[in-house]
């Protein structure tokens, strides 16, 4: 690797430690990971704050809830159903 | 370490619980400063500290077979369908009798280091075994190797390191040799330059620039 290449990418790339210590922790403060991870509330908060949200057709917070889910989603020909809590398949109960 | 008495013990427990805190500073240039990932950062400090009572050959040799044979239980296991905690625990038990199988293979053969096997931490074994599926289920069986081999890379290099430079009688020699291990770690932690091998990862990102001029 040339030395110019070092050079730049030491000026210009953003390495793990950085990103951690400029921008994942001043940004992220651990009061409001409870926020952000409940759906309901941080889509409550961005719209509050005039950022567009998509729409949420209906929250379901009881297993019996879901015998309306039909009735609820009658109306659209395409939805998604995620958890209120949890990411990448988890939050399921 | 075998017999001694009770002084040639505590010196060599004195020794380990020193020389902890220098592998794990070790560990932290290793992840942060050179930018290897491993499993955790527990696994590679307490599998150095068992290679240095075991000797490297035979400490690499004892962790293949474990984490091997460990992986290919731990797939059987898949079978059972049963829940995380007593997954581990079940994977605690098949670790200490491959250890005990091991302990007694070494008596038989004659082999020092494989007596010393009961210092290789079960619990953080069972540990790399559940990490290693974990990781083979979620991100492919290449993944979980890598992770695997760099973990075992730390470990080893920390054994080097640790050997060559005599590390285990300075700190004992001079324990306030901690107190910079201390500032060190400090130091890297609020370190914000690119690591090693960051330098190689985002390589591709200047080459098109570069012939653009």
């Amino acid at each position: 690797m040339k030395l110019e290449t070092l050079r730049r990418l030491r000026r210009d790339a953003l390495g793990m430690n950085r990103r951690n210590l400029e921008f994942l922790v001043p940004y992220n403060p651990p009061g409001l990971f409870a926020v952000v991870d409940y759906k309901p509330g941080t889509k409550r908060r961005l719209s509050a704050a005039g950022i567009p949200v998509p729409a949420t057709y209906a929250v379901l917070s009881r297993q019996w809830d879901l015998r309306r889910l039909a009735a609820l989603v009658a109306g659209w020909t395409s939805f998604v159903v995620k958890p209120a809590r949890g990411a990448g398949g988890g939050g399921w109960s | 370490m075998v017999g001694g008495g009770a002084g040639a013990g505590a010196a060599q427990a004195i020794n380990l619980i020193l020389v902890l805190p220098v592998i794990a500073c070790i560990v932290v240039i290793f992840r942060s400063v050179i930018g290897i990932e491993t499993f955790g950062t527990f696994a590679p400090v307490i599998v150095s500290l068992a290679f240095l009572m075991t000797g490297l050959a035979w400490g690499v040799a004892i962790f293949c077979v474990i984490v091997g044979l460990g992986v290919v239980l731990r797939s059987a296991l898949q079978w059972f369908r049963i829940q995380l905690v007593a997954r581990l625990a079940v994977l605690i038990a098949l670790v200490s009798v491959m250890m005990a199988g091991l302990t007694v293979v070494g008596a038989y053969l004659g082999v020092g280091a494989l007596l010393n096997v009961s210092i290789f931490p079960m619990v953080i074994m069972s540990n790399v075994i559940e990490n290693f599926t974990t990781t083979q289920v979620e991100l492919g069986t290449r993944e979980a190797i890598r992770l695997t081999r760099n973990t075992l890379f730390v470990c080893a290099a920390c054994y080097l390191v640790i050997e060559w430079a005599g590390l285990q009688s300075i700190v004992l020699s001079f324990p306030e040799v901690l107190l910079g291990v201390v500032a060190l770690e400090i130091a890297i932690g609020k370190w914000r330059g690119l690591r090693l091998l960051e330098y190689l990862r985002f390589s591709d990102l200047v080459r098109p620039a570069a012939s653009e001029r």
